[in-house]
């Protein structure tokens, strides 16, 4: 009841829904970084929607199967192949024992979920599978995956008969990021310490993925450098404008080291320091900006506290819309 | 101590306490911090504590903004004392070549040769703040004020496991290898992060910090018996 690891791909870690309420010891929530994406493929294959499952970044891995089990792969578009056949994408398949999973190349997105029937069964650590690999902690031994890695698949695993192969999540609950890429983004706390044109053209600019992006956070490149006003800087901040006394940061705050490049910290993020924060993207983009490839065009667009939460009541009626199509 | 409620993601709420990083503020922050482990609002995820600010994420779809202030508000208005004085720990530092590598650019900026930096921040009496940042990491006060710096503009990758770095008031014992945007003047061979399960971490907030300075001999040898 295992997977063999042929070819890790270029970064394959073992993640689920991540580990809230230890952020205050420095320890991030990590997770899938599309966890709509995790859910669906989960869901798919009769898995909770939370299980454990592989979150591959821009290349897939190449597995051997030593049991029957029912895949899913979503997320990216990186088509799977069993034993060399193309399989669809957001489609449940069965794989054979004995059978190889491997992946063409990546045509959109950056990350593929692949979930196996009955989850990976990596050890539960801090209440999570998900992988920290910067704390080495949790995941397959705190890390990506290697060649020669053995995956637990859980007990009980195998092609269950109540889901059946071909099943997939209907075309319009795929969510991906548009062309060029937009982030709905709260203004936030220190908003007011860059000028107003200097806050009109962060909206207006189209920004770049920059290639400094990965679980710990997004950098963005290509837009003109913020403005500050001019102010004293408060006991413990130091002189640099662009800095502040030590705060805590939440997921999805745009922090903006001297002004020039934001950063959108993500699952694996650090939980405080001392730059800059114009505002938080809000959680329903969050699963966006894990599908989003360097020198991705990207812009921020401003909402209100209202539009935010209505937006995470539609991401949550998409996954219940995911729940009710596989049902 | 009345802190401004600002809601800075639709799933999280800053308690800010002020703006200046003072024994006052923090000890306010404190509280407020042991009153939400004790006893969460509804929907609680997350509590955070910062040196001047406290962040508590939520679930949106559970609670709300307004009812998660109210719940502050009352928490507010029922707050325990202080803990008291933490205990005092002894961290060795080595200053030496590559372990210290901002230790000449800091002399340069603050005016002073690296003798005098070993010297300023030897005599330096810290305490933990707060935890942040990544595991294990506890920002210590108490930097002597010929030492204050601002961060650098950008952070730099790769900054060893062990190093011992200021910027403003603040310094601390990095326990990854991360990126950082501080000054890098030395390295420790002790280790901040234990891995014990229930004391995974050396220091509790409020404890107090004094480095002692050690040579590369000792370093390796201590760093070998660890």
């Amino acid at each position: 009841m295992a997977i063999n690891v042929i070819k890790p791909g270029l970064s394959t870690t073992v993640q689920d829904l991540g580990r809230p309420g230890y952020y205050h010891i420095g320890i991030p929530t990590s997770g899938a970084m599309d966890m709509l994406s995790l859910a669906a493929a989960n869901l798919l294959v009769g898995n909770p929607a939370g299980a454990a499952a592989l979150e591959a970044v821009f290349m897939g891995p190449e597995l051997e199967f030593t049991a029957d089990a029912m895949v899913a792969v979503t997320g990216a578009d990186m088509p799977p192949k069993v034993d060399g056949q193309e399989q669809a994408g957001w489609t449940a398949f069965p794989v054979k024992k004995g059978q190889v999973l491997s992946f063409g190349f990546l045509k959109a997105g950056a990350r593929a979920y692949i979930a196996v029937s009955g989850g990976i069964d990596v050890p539960v650590v801090l209440g999570s599978r998900s992988t920290y690999t910067l704390g080495a902690l949790g995941g397959f031994e705190g890390r990506k995956l290697q060649a020669g890695d053995v995956l637990p698949m859980a007990a009980g695993s195998g092609a269950r008969s109540s889901v059946s192969a071909g099943r997939s999540v209907p075309e319009e609950l795929r969510r991906r990021p548009g062309a060029p890429a937009e982030l709905r983004m709260l203004p936030g706390l220190y908003w007011h310490r860059i000028t107003e044109a200097a806050g009109e053209r962060f909206f207006e600019d189209t920004w770049k993925v920059a290639p400094e992006a990965d679980r710990i956070g997004y950098r963005f490149k290509a837009g003109q450098p913020l403005e500050f006003v001019d102010r004293e800087q408060p006991f413990g901040a130091g002189s640099d404008p662009s800095n502040i006394v030590d705060a805590c940061y939440p997921y999805g705050s745009v922090q903006v080291p001297g002004g020039t490049e934001p950063i959108v910290l993500h699952r694996d993020a650090v939980s405080g320091g001392g730059y800059f924060m114009v505002g938080t993207v809000i959680s329903a983009d969050m699963d966006l900006i894990g599908q989003l490839q360097p020198h991705t065009p990207t812009r921020f667009v401003k909402v209100t506290m209202e539009e935010a939460l209505a937006a995470r009541r539609d991401r949550k009626a998409v996954l219940e819309g995911i729940a009710a199509a596989l049902a | 101590m009345v802190p401004h409620l600002v809601p800075v993601a639709e799933r999280a709420v800053l308690a800010e306490f002020g703006e200046a990083a003072t024994e006052a503020v923090h000890q306010a922050v404190l509280a407020l911090d042991r009153a939400l482990r004790d006893r969460p609002v509804e929907g609680q995820l997350e509590v955070v504590p910062g040196m001047v600010n406290l962040l508590v994420v939520f679930d949106p779809l559970v609670t709300d903004h307004g009812a998660v202030a109210d719940a502050l508000r009352a928490r507010m208005s029922a707050l325990s004392g202080s803990r008291g004085a933490g205990r005092l720990h002894e961290i060795a530092v080595c200053y030496e070549g590559a372990f210290g590598r901002d230790l000449q650019a800091v002399a340069e900026r603050t005016g002073q040769d690296a003798e005098a930096v070993i010297a300023a921040h030897l005599a330096g009496e810290y305490r933990v703040y707060m935890y942040g940042f990544a595991p294990g990491y506890a920002y210590l006060s108490g930097v002597p004020e010929a030492l204050h710096l601002p961060r650098k503009p950008a952070p730099v990758r790769g900054v060893p496991a062990g190093s011992v770095i200021i910027a403003g008031a603040q310094c601390l014992v990095t326990t990854l290898t991360m990126p950082t945007g501080w000054w890098v003047i030395g390295r420790s061979p002790d280790r901040i992060l234990t891995g014990e399960g229930a004391r995974p971490f050396l220091f509790d907030v409020d404890d107090r910090v004094r480095f002692r300075r050690i040579g590369e001999a000792e370093f390796r040898s201590r760093e070998a018996g660890a």
